[in-house]
């Protein structure tokens, strides 16, 4: 079962159970839907399905947990090396649902350390419209 | 329009992440970073006085944050590159526009501005000329005062968090006597090796120049003093140490990396040479820019 999924308008994908066959569920952790070319021509909530010009595997970050050990390797990595912000690379690359429920956990984890200012930006390579929804 | 498809597909059972299911594992914050559509703009008079409860101007609910900011600013850095001369596509979709004072009161009204620990009206993009995976503007004609101009206008006029790489940092503040902006600046002042002269020649013995440098005490950071010689159409240049200091070569490289990788108008570092004896290292130009 897909994520909700955006189109660069703003507006909810309706169609992206006919764009990508699902073909059913899938075990794995990593996204299995193959292979796009990277740069401004799929659309961006398509590429949060495939590679990134064929190397970085995406992962299903929209199933519990895949996105529970997603938070759990943040917050660790904050209480080993103490940093106090954290830039995602690619940001929309995440699905917007995702981005929201794992910066809400770091930002738990940070608070829990004592961080109360924790900062976390991204890297937003489309219009504001598509950026605004993950802001 | 397809993705190519697996055709060795595993079935399991179905999980979802429905946004239901984190509301009860995150602990609330405030009510912030949740996102906007378009239908969910409020108007500029609403956004002047808009609140965390004002929940129909929120994609999520609480506490579902995301981003609280967009790391170097690609919307704004397109209107810097328009702005300052370059030529070819440099629009995308569904953006702000072009011209700075519209773009902020878009960006005012579109983003959620509110700081997810604070409630309070926070903005945080990072405005920025210079990011490690963008041209360097140092290497146009009139290049650093392009560069200063767009810093100028990222720093001072929109509200946000400047983002200045080392050289444009320093440039900007000799232009505009705004000691202090740059971090690079508190690190000067703690340098305890200053006055490094470097001399600059190609592998044909032609000096291309002195420069002079400070480095901090821990390696952080690395002052330039003054603006150096340009390398014009030079294809290899020497950095030598004039006064020789211990330096390791990792520490040698950030300093020759900085002091001659910024002045070519290539995006990634010149290929380096040499080893951790020697006073001196050699970098090529890279051909393939």
């Amino acid at each position: 079962m897909f994520p909700t999924f955006y189109a660069e308008d703003g507006s909810v994908v309706t169609d992206s159970a006919a764009a990508v066959p699902a073909d059913g569920c899938k075990a794995s952790d990593f996204d299995q839907y193959g292979d796009l070319e990277a740069f401004g021509v799929h659309p961006d909530w398509m590429r949060q399905l495939s590679k990134f010009a064929s190397v970085q595997d995406r992962l299903r970050e929209w199933q519990p947990r895949v996105m529970e050990r997603l938070i759990k390797f943040s917050c660790i990595a904050i209480k080993a090396l103490d940093f106090d912000a954290i830039r995602i690379d690619k940001a929309t690359q995440v699905t917007v649902d995702g981005m929201a429920v794992w910066a809400s956990g770091v930002r738990k984890c940070a608070r829990e350390l004592g961080k109360n200012n924790f900062f976390i930006n991204g890297e937003v390579t489309g219009g504001n419209t598509l950026g605004a929804l993950y802001l | 329009m397809k993705l190519l498809v697996e055709t060795r597909s595993v079935h399991s059972t179905c999980e979802s992440a429905k946004v239901k299911f984190w509301e009860s594992r995150i602990s609330p914050t405030f009510f912030s970073g949740r996102g906007r559509t378009p239908d969910q703009r409020p108007d500029f008079t609403t956004a002047v006085n808009l609140t965390a409860n004002d929940d129909k101007y929120f994609l999520r609910k609480a506490p579902l944050n995301g981003l609280d900011s967009v790391a170097f600013h690609y919307s704004v850095y397109r209107s810097f590159q328009r702005f300052l001369g370059l030529d070819g596509n440099l629009q995308v979709g569904y953006d702000i526009p072009v011209n700075f004072v519209d773009a902020w009161n878009t960006l005012f009204v579109q983003n959620d501005f509110i700081n997810a620990f604070t409630g309070e009206f926070d903005p945080r993009h990072l405005y920025g000329m210079s990011n490690f995976d963008i041209l360097r503007w140092d290497g146009l004609v009139n290049g650093t005062q392009r560069s200063t101009l767009g810093t100028f206008i990222g720093s001072l006029l929109l509200p946000g968090a400047p983002l200045v790489s080392f050289p444009p940092c320093l440039a900007f503040e000799l232009r505009t006597d705004m000691m202090g902006l740059c971090s690079f600046t508190t690190a000067k002042s703690k340098a305890s090796i200053c006055s490094i002269t470097l001399l600059l020649t190609t592998s044909s013995g032609m000096s291309l120049g002195t420069d002079r440098t400070c480095i901090n005490a821990d390696f952080s950071t690395v002052v330039r003093l003054w603006l150096p010689p340009k390398l014009g159409s030079a294809t290899d240049v020497t950095t030598s140490v004039q006064k020789p200091f211990s330096l390791s070569l990792s520490q040698k490289s950030l300093l020759d990396v900085t002091m001659t990788g910024t002045r070519w108008t290539t995006s990634t570092p010149p290929l380096i040479f040499g080893d951790s004896s020697s006073t001196s290292l050699t970098y090529a130009r890279n051909t393939e820019l």
